[in-house]
């Protein structure tokens, strides 16, 4: 059995997980640093706030006593592996299920993380939306690439 | 036609068929996945546009759901104000003023706060006074808001817009400040010349002259909160509670945060009742306020 992708699909895939490694990465640091050097500008006015800071340290930044930072680094981590080159080579398709599975997953996390940003924090974490509109691209593109894929039977040469 | 040319023939039909299937396939399942990320699009932007014109810090519009916690801070029970009693340490905050003058304001004894929306000591303060004046007459026109955010961030709400009725006391409150530090609304001269001569030394160090939040009864003022901050931030440096939550432990009583509010509320009850001769009586008398009472420096 083999798996023929779209040419466009591992290299694309690969740079966005490694876009919300990094910036998961960086979120993750600032929580071991108590957020000392968080970079993030703090606007406030109608029509919006942005305060990493208020976010990062509030009640929802915490998930089962886990921080939210630590479990979109694990998060990322595992994403990257399933986009990698050589992984989107298997042709076992329980593996697509997997990375489809946990991206759908990430992106119902998503989903509740900005509503608290919005409905309870109000405001809003510039880097941890970044994290949040890459998942949602990432599970586009995965999700289209993995439809635009195609199984053959047969040897693989 | 020869049988293996015949089987080849049905090989390459079968196979364009399967291809054709799986291509039909494919655009079935483009569509359902377009279909879904447009409609993750679609809700982001309507939870966007929600929020928006809700409450956000820095801006007093509200809607009706945003401030309804502001309708539970008004509105604590008698019997949770009674149940918590006063704080377990009398407040460092309230100063007695021998020579302090009783303002009045329509013929009715004036309490003055001065403060400002960047203030996370104010913000902590304003709960207690909201629900200890309360008791005692009512609030239009509060609007939730927070300290600065990189000041505690601690949700409240501001005067700003506020008016206070009353048939036994006068209430003004001042906001110098909103939560970028833009200066708000200018002290009258009488409170000018009555924060610059109280909130300043002997009546307070020189380290603390004009700290806010100032709140002047008369006999006493009280200089800075009466709510430990603590109890909004977990011991971190920003707000870890809602509105709502904050607004539930007061209708609660409930340890910390909750006890913390109603007790300094029942401190601030028992100096108003002071200036009131008693009334409401039903206030004033009620075991919460009279254990304040006790506390309050002599």
């Amino acid at each position: 059995m083999t798996v023929e992708r779209p040419r466009w699909l591992a290299p694309l895939s690969l740079t966005l997980a490694l876009v919300a490694l990094l910036v998961s990465v960086y979120l993750s640091y600032e929580h071991l640093t108590a957020n000392a050097t968080l970079a993030c500008p703090s606007t406030e006015g109608p029509g919006g706030v942005s305060s990493c800071l208020t976010v990062t340290t509030s009640a929802w930044s915490l998930v089962f006593g886990v921080p939210v930072a630590y479990l979109g680094l694990g998060f990322t981590l595992v994403v990257v592996a399933l986009c990698l080159p050589r992984v989107w080579r298997m042709p076992d398709p329980r593996v697509d299920v997997a990375r489809l599975g946990l991206l759908g997953a990430g992106l119902l996390f998503v989903f509740y993380l900005v509503w608290a940003e919005l409905f309870r924090i109000h405001a809003i974490c510039t880097w941890c939306t970044v994290v949040h509109i890459t998942t949602f691209i990432l599970l586009g593109v995965v999700a289209v690439g993995q439809i635009l894929s195609v199984r053959r039977a047969g040897v693989e040469s | 036609m020869t049988e293996s040319s015949r089987d080849s023939a049905r090989e390459k039909a079968a196979s364009l068929r399967a291809e054709a299937a799986r291509r039909d396939r494919q655009r079935r399942q483009l569509v359902v996945a377009g279909t879904g990320l447009v409609l993750v699009i679609v809700i982001a932007v309507v939870a966007i546009v929600v929020a928006s014109r809700s409450s956000t810090p820095g801006t007093q519009s509200t809607t009706a759901a945003d401030s309804a916690f502001i309708g539970k801070m008004t509105t604590v029970p008698a019997a949770v104000y009674d149940k918590v009693g006063a704080p377990a340490t009398a407040s460092a905050t309230i100063l007695k003023v021998p020579s302090g003058q009783i303002l009045t304001k329509d013929g009715k004894p004036r309490v003055v706060y001065v403060g400002a929306e960047f203030c996370p000591f104010c913000a902590g303060e304003r709960w207690a006074l909201v629900g200890a004046l309360a008791r005692f007459g009512t609030f239009t026109g509060l609007a939730p808001t927070r300290s600065a955010a990189n000041d505690g961030n601690i949700p409240t709400v501001t005067f700003v817009k506020s008016t206070y009725t009353s048939d036994v006391i006068a209430f003004d409150a001042y906001e110098t400040q909103d939560r970028n530090h833009q200066p708000l609304q200018t002290l009258p001269d009488d409170i000018t010349r009555l924060i610059t001569r109280y909130d300043a030394p002997p009546y307070v160090s020189a380290s603390s002259t004009g700290a806010i939040p100032w709140t002047w009864f008369g006999p006493w003022q009280t200089v800075g909160s009466s709510v430990d901050l603590t109890n909004f931030t977990g011991g971190g440096s920003t707000a870890t509670v809602t509105f709502d939550q904050v607004a539930a432990a007061m209708q609660s009583g409930s340890r910390g945060l909750g006890a913390s509010i109603d007790a300094a509320a029942n401190v601030i009850s028992a100096q108003v009742c002071q200036l009131t001769g008693g009334k409401p009586a039903q206030v004033c008398t009620s075991a919460g306020v009279t254990a304040a009472a006790a506390t309050l420096p002599r």
